[in-house]
């Protein structure tokens, strides 16, 4: 067996924990490749160069989507997410083909939820069948209507004569005035069929009789999945019912980007990306935090992913304004969380304005009290959690755990000791500092808010110590103020390159590969230069994502 | 008495009304004739040996009795009243989660309950993180039931307090590199097993029916496009394939259990203690009804975050109160954290007594033929070497329990092949290949 000696020292935290952990691969297994990714060498890159790489898995629908596809379809009031299981995976998106396997609870949730959905779409017939009658005589007739503009919506496609015939013999099962019945036992058919539940599916193979033969049909699926997580609109049907859908693409994706359902998408991007679901049930010890209450979770939250739509998908956002502006969106509940009289509510009847932040150092998206207290203990502020979480969601840089068998406790600190006291020796005991040192660095820099994500200045009856490091190729730079690591974090190309693979991972399903690094380059230069936002970076990969669907 | 017959099962709870089956008594053999199960339930970042360990009795001359002889340390003091129903054991430690990524929590998650490593998801994955890994061998409790598989409904159940499908809190494998999720939808699992309590029975059977043929109905389709499909994504539709069978399977056989309970669709955080009183309830019914034989059971994630207990009291001014963060100063700090470690005692007995309280189709009680095992990923703060272990229930009288056995560095994988052994399932060597094979000396 290995002995764990290995692992006692690392002195650089990611070149050695990342070598050890291919070495203890190929050790244990005798021989799984190596990390270096195979591919993707050579070449110049263009579009259609890379396509066959830029592949998106065979997936099931997420339980965002499948609700949001569900009440596109049908015009459904409530929004029946719940009615899907939804197993959280930290880290990864929602969306990934690993984070979607299937299980006996989901296979009996989405039986329940076709049957639930079924009924829903019954009561609001009216809106999506114009025939819907129970007269004997017209149901002949719905059930063509149903054929023809339904079910195609629900398959995203034409159907096959197959499937047509699957229909009719629904209907027919369900002969007289049981429309009723006849509808719910099509819909629910439909519903369960991989054609609805599942993205991606290949094209039939040259030769076999295909309902989509140029692939149109599977491009507006492909851009309303990526940019909408929905089902393509009339428009888009029309424009692949007609055949121009691959020439229009690139006004079809302005259109789309200013859709409400594209902003509702990124949104819903942001929240897993800068793990906001945990603002869900935090805690906060109610000794040392009177003043926090459960009600101002769902502001904290709110107001992230506002200040990043405004930073990043608004005309003139860019990387700039995520990591160093200094405009918030406030309501009078997060008011007390700022220094006194920083804004003043005029307008009553609008709950959130905009207002400067003064008083009090900023860091864009870094210092926003939500950000801050989810990266906090319930009773203190913690660098280690601030540190980990900068590096891995703006630098990609995911620290490995400490080694086993090492003792992580902290040393016995004084009474008066800050956090910061607290934490040092982490920096100086060597089987630490390998690691801790760049957590520290960036960590120690958001010492000035507390667990609440309130500024301060004293910490435990001590002034706070607020400076920082942050590794560059050079070195370790030294920083003073948080405006300064905002400003660092906006110039770096790696922050572009890592903001492009989170998105990579949620608008492809997957996490990247070595295929997938010229895709990369081309999203981070989109986000490069002042003004550039966004709606720029998803433009560039849709470049490639839709060049793949091809017959 | 007629077969078939339904008699009402009156248990504490409001609400709570189910109809059980009432098979043949065998004669007077207390749960001799009941069917083996399993719950595996997990405490989270390890514990405080200090007071976790038993305390030998000054008087232990001779060794059968000092096997019997010990006092329960702090933290397992509520379980004191099923102390003759326990197997206490000390001595050992996991060898096998060293070989794969380092982490503090995964690395031992992965390898709990199935001896092996973890590995990457994606073998060209250049930076293996442990939440990128899994384990491709199955874990016992998966083992154990599909040897159940053509008996009752639903295989297994996994139970816990988030509906996480990570190695934070997730803790089965199927066998293919599949990790199994966690459900916190207790009112769902329970609809799933006894039906919706508003419907008739003919009513359910009905849409039982409905739903196994819109099933069936399906299936080819779904076979037809895994036959179009290679690599991960055949993969994925394939175990699409093999759940909607299982369910289709379980959807056909006549419901045996048929009640309501009213169960919140979500709990919150602070609530976790109604969480494991409803969970108790649920698993036991569950068991009274055959529906399933084996549960994990997983109260909170481990590691980071979430870990607050704050109906404890025990967050004093400037001090941390977060169970994770506390485990981390053990052995230098041992309060309030041997109080937080005590408390996941609690919720255990209380589902030992539940599970002694329900009766059996067979006879006796559902506990007499229940192996009720509590482990956890860790031993003391990240470290590996004395799991905090013990079995509960005698398996209807195949363990001799009331114990306390010390092994003094045997490796887990021993423990895992003698749970499996205990349930019937004889195993000489279980997960990694290097590990020593055998089984625990004594506990058989």
């Amino acid at each position: 067996m290995k002995s764990l000696a290995a692992y006692s020292l690392c002195a650089s935290c990611f070149l050695v924990a990342c070598a050890q952990d291919r070495g203890d691969r190929s050790h244990a297994d005798g021989g799984m490749q190596g990390g270096e990714a195979e591919g993707g060498a050579g070449g110049v890159g263009g579009v259609d160069q890379v396509s066959r790489e830029t592949r998106m898995p065979v997936r099931r629908l997420s339980a965002t989507e499948l609700a949001q596809t569900v009440t596109s379809l049908f015009e459904l009031e409530a929004d029946p997410v719940s009615l899907w299981p939804r197993a959280r995976t930290p880290g990864h998106f929602e969306n990934e083909a690993n984070v979607l396997a299937v299980d006996e609870a989901f296979v009996q949730a989405h039986l329940d939820a076709a049957n639930a959905v079924a009924e829903r779409a019954w009561a609001t017939r009216a809106k999506w069948l114009p025939c819907a009658s129970d007269e004997p005589v017209e149901i002949e007739s719905c059930r063509a209507t149903f054929l023809a503009d339904v079910a195609p919506r629900i398959f995203r496609r034409p159907l096959e004569a197959a499937e047509r015939a699957a229909v009719i013999a629904t209907f027919d099962a369900h002969p007289g005035t049981g429309f009723h019945d006849a509808l719910l036992a099509s819909l629910q058919r439909l519903l369960l069929s991989p054609s609805f539940l599942y993205l991606n599916l290949p094209l039939r193979a040259a030769g076999e009789e295909s309902p989509d033969p140029e692939g149109h049909y599977a491009l507006a699926a492909r851009l309303s999945y990526v940019l909408w997580q929905d089902m393509p609109d009339d428009r888009l049907f029309a424009a692949a019912a007609a055949g121009r859908l691959r020439g229009e693409i690139s006004a079809e994706v302005d259109r789309m980007m200013n859709d409400p359902r594209a902003q509702r998408s990124f949104r819903h991007f942001v929240g897993q990306w800068l793990e906001l679901d945990d603002l869900a049930d935090l805690q906060r010890d109610p000794k040392l935090f009177p003043a926090y209450a459960p009600a101002l979770r769902e502001d904290l939250r709110e107001q992230v992913l506002r200040f990043v739509q405004e930073a990043l998908w608004a005309d003139e956002g860019d990387l700039q304004s995520l990591l160093t502006g200094d405009r918030v969106p406030v309501t009078t509940r997060l008011a007390p969380l700022y220094p006194a009289e920083t804004f003043s509510f005029e307008s009553p009847g609008e709950p959130w304005s905009v207002q400067k932040v003064a008083n009090q150092p900023t860091a864009g998206v870094l210092t926003l009290p939500g950000v801050l207290a989810v990266h906090s203990k319930p009773d203190a502020s913690s660098p280690v959690e601030r540190g980990l979480f900068v590096l891995a969601k703006f630098l990609c840089q995911d620290l490995p755990m400490p080694p086993q068998g090492l003792d992580t406790s902290l040393p016995p600190a004084a009474e008066t000791a800050t956090t910061r006291q607290r934490f040092e020796p982490l920096n100086e005991n060597p089987a630490c500092r390998g690691c801790h040192l760049p957590i520290a660095g960036v960590g120690f820099m958001f010492e000035g808010f507390d667990a609440l994500g309130r500024w301060r200045t004293l910490d435990n009856g001590q002034p706070v110590d607020a400076r920082g490091w942050l590794d560059e190729p050079s070195g370790p730079r030294a920083l003073t103020s948080l405006d300064q690591l905002g400003r660092a974090l906006a110039a770096r190309e790696d922050v572009r390159e890592c903001l492009a693979r989170h998105w990579l991972r949620h608008g492809l399903g997957r996490w990247e590969t070595g295929d997938d690094e010229r895709l990369i380059d081309r999203m981070a230069q989109a986000l490069a230069g002042t003004g550039a936002g966004w709606r720029d970076l998803v433009a560039a990969a849709l470049a490639f994502v839709t060049a793949e669907v091809r017959p | 008495m007629t077969k078939g017959l339904s008699r009402r099962v009156l248990l504490r709870g409001a609400g709570l009304s189910v109809a059980l089956p009432l098979l043949a008594q065998t004669k007077g053999a207390r749960g001799a004739s009941s069917p083996k199960r399993l719950i595996v339930y997990f405490v989270p970042n390890g514990t405080v040996h200090a007071h976790w360990n038993p305390q030998r009795a000054a008087s232990d001359a001779q060794k059968p009795a000092a096997e019997r002889d010990f006092a329960l340390g702090r933290i397992l003091s509520p379980l004191e009243r099923h102390k003759l129903d326990m197997l206490l054991l000390t001595g050992i430690d996991n060898i096998v989660a060293g070989l794969g990524p380092n982490d503090g929590h995964r690395d031992g998650m992965g390898s709990l309950l199935t001896g092996m490593p973890l590995e990457p998801l994606d073998a060209a994955d250049p930076k293996p993180t442990p939440a990128r890994c899994t384990v491709r061998a199955p874990s016992i409790d998966q083992v154990f039931s599909r040897t159940l598989e053509a008996e009752v409904p639903l295989r297994s159940l996994h139970l816990g307090s988030e509906s996480l499908r990570d190695l934070i809190a997730a803790l089965s494998f199927s066998g293919d590199g599949n990790l199994i999720g966690n459900t916190a939808r207790l009112d769902r699992v329970f609809e799933s097993i006894f039906g919706d309590g508003m419907a008739s029975a003919q009513e359910q059977a009905k849409r039982r029916a409905a739903q196994a043929s819109l099933l069936d109905g399906v299936l080819e389709d779904y076979r037809a496009l895994s036959a179009r499909l290679g690599g991960e994504d055949k993969q994925r539709v394939e175990r699409h394939l093999e759940a909607m069978r299982a369910v289709e399977k379980r959807l056909r056989r006549p419901n045996a259990c048929t009640g309501s309970m009213a169960l919140p669709a979500s709990y919150a955080r602070d609530d976790l203690p109604a969480f494991m009183k409803d969970a108790a309830e649920l698993i036991a019914l569950a068991f009274a009804c055959d529906a399933t034989r084996v549960v994990t059971l997983v109260p909170r994630r481990c590691g980071g975050g979430q870990s607050y207990l704050p109906w404890l009291g025990t967050g004093a001014e400037g001090k941390s109160s977060e169970h994770h963060e506390l485990s981390h100063l053990v052995p230098k700090q041992m309060e309030p954290i041997d109080r937080m470690f005590q408390w996941f005692s609690e919720p255990l007995a209380h589902l030992i007594d539940q599970l002694k309280e329900t009766p059996d189709a067979g006879g006796g009680s559902v506990f007499d033929s229940t192996l009720v095992l509590y482990v956890s990923e860790n031993a003391e703060n990240h470290r590996k070497k004395g799991l905090p272990l013990a079995l509960f229930g005698s398996l209807g009288g195949a363990l001799k329990t009331g114990r306390w056995l010390d092994f003094g560095g045997r490796p887990h994988n021993q423990f895992l092949a003698t749970v499996l052994t205990a349930l019937g399932v004889p195993t000489e060597r279980f997960g990694h290949a290097d590990a020593p094979s055998g089984l625990l000396p004594g506990v058989l």
